[in-house]
């Protein structure tokens, strides 16, 4: 990638990082995303 | 009022960021606490949990076997989590070479997954690994290694992630990653890092405490569980694991969305670290943990009080805001055109092992 557009993602990539915040939060209140499961191991 | 509003909020963004390192290198100046490391062979147990990494598994298979670790001392254990792209039919080759396999046929998720795994291990270190990373060929003696410091209880290796020519990323996502690996260096020589890096930590077996099948973030809340008893939680940079990284902000979005929402429930499940007096790194973890959560309301409580002070040095600082959210709101357009983006990477952030 060319340096410039690396520089130029820089406000983006932060910006989004943060949105990442709002939206775990948003997540963990919801129990979304399919971070939650459950049952049954058997070993082979 | 919102000068007062202004300020803390600048504050508390200042502080988590630039701030906290400071403090950090004052305090490893004062307080540097050094690993005793040496060499030995202890036995190891390596838990590898993989749900649909048929993409991954083969060469994650290879590289355990390609360590630099008596084959005697070195048990390595798949913990598959209802696999349903063939992962199951690749690695049960393996288990003919002694590979421990663990099967779930209902997907429980990687905590209940690693759990399983355990169940099996025999080694007096457990390993863990995610499925995607490379270990570095020295990995494992460099983790062991540090056990032999009676004090520590969990090591953190270091995650190296990689561009496409094969180099160190230096774009915006691989340099925060290069920021938060000397955060952790840091907060290491000191005491301990609040969390490790999920693809290659290691335990003493004796402190793993079954994960909650729920769990996020095993790679938080194993080694807070062993601070808060007493040990040291070390992170060692000479452990290399590597990844390639994401040129694409959107895929790491994904990866850190899964990382907040862990860190969300870290706190609710673990009340006790909010504990000034019960936790040994209460400061770091505050600072680290606690104010990346933050910084977002921060950030929006800057930008609204700016909007009513609209002079002097407040003017530029908001001309300053408009422009970077302009530039953040043009990112999109940048990324996507970069065209960059592998059919690996979307393996990584997007369907891999770090979502199970």
């Amino acid at each position: 990638m060319n340096p410039f557009r690396k520089v130029l993602l820089v406000p983006y990539t932060f910006v989004l990082m943060n949105w990442a915040v709002v939206a775990g939060f948003y997540y963990f209140m919801h129990g979304h995303r399919d971070f939650w499961n459950a049952s049954g191991t058997r070993r082979t | 009022m919102v000068e007062a509003i202004f300020w803390t909020s600048l504050a508390c963004i200042a502080y988590v960021y630039a701030g906290y390192p400071l403090l950090l290198l004052v305090w490893r100046q004062l307080a540097y606490r050094p690993v005793h490391k040496r060499y030995q062979e202890l036995s190891v147990s390596l838990v590898v949990a993989m749900h649909n990494e048929r993409t991954n598994a083969r060469l994650k298979m290879e590289n355990c076997f390609e360590l630099d670790y008596p084959a005697d001392k070195l048990q390595v254990i798949v913990s598959l989590d209802a696999p349903t792209d063939g992962t199951e039919a690749l690695i049960r080759d393996y288990a003919r070479l002694g590979v421990g396999v663990v099967y779930s046929p209902v997907r429980k998720g990687k905590a209940a997954a690693l759990n399983s795994g355990v169940a099996m291990a025999t080694g007096e270190i457990l390993l863990f690994a995610d499925a995607r990373q490379q270990f570095d060929k020295s990995a494992v003696r460099e983790l062991v290694a540090n056990f032999a410091d009676e004090s520590v209880g969990s090591v953190s290796g270091g995650l190296i992630l990689l561009d496409e020519q094969g180099k160190e990323a230096s774009d915006a996502v691989g340099a925060y990653w290069r920021y938060e690996k000397r955060l952790r260096a840091m907060e290491s020589d000191i005491h301990s890092v609040p969390g490790a890096s999920g693809a290659i930590y290691a335990v003493r077996r004796e402190l793993f405490v079954p994960l909650r099948p729920e769990t996020i973030l095993d790679d938080v809340v194993i080694p807070m569980r062993i601070v808060l008893g007493g040990k040291r939680a070390i992170f060692d940079p000479a452990a290399r694991a590597y990844d390639v990284a994401t040129q694409q902000p959107e895929l790491e979005y994904e990866r850190k969305t899964r990382t907040l929402t862990g860190n969300y429930q870290l706190f609710a499940q673990m009340p006790e670290l909010l504990v000034p007096w019960g936790n040994p790194i209460f400061v770091q973890l505050v600072s680290h943990k606690l104010g990346r959560l933050l910084v977002p309301y921060c950030l929006a409580s800057l930008f609204i009080s700016n909007l009513f002070l609209v002079h002097g040095f407040y003017l530029v600082f908001f001309v300053g805001q408009i422009l970077w959210y302009v530039l953040a709101g043009a990112g999109p357009l940048l990324s996507t055109r970069s065209g960059e983006s592998t059919a690996r990477q979307s393996i990584q952030f997007g369907q891999g092992e770090k979502e199970i």
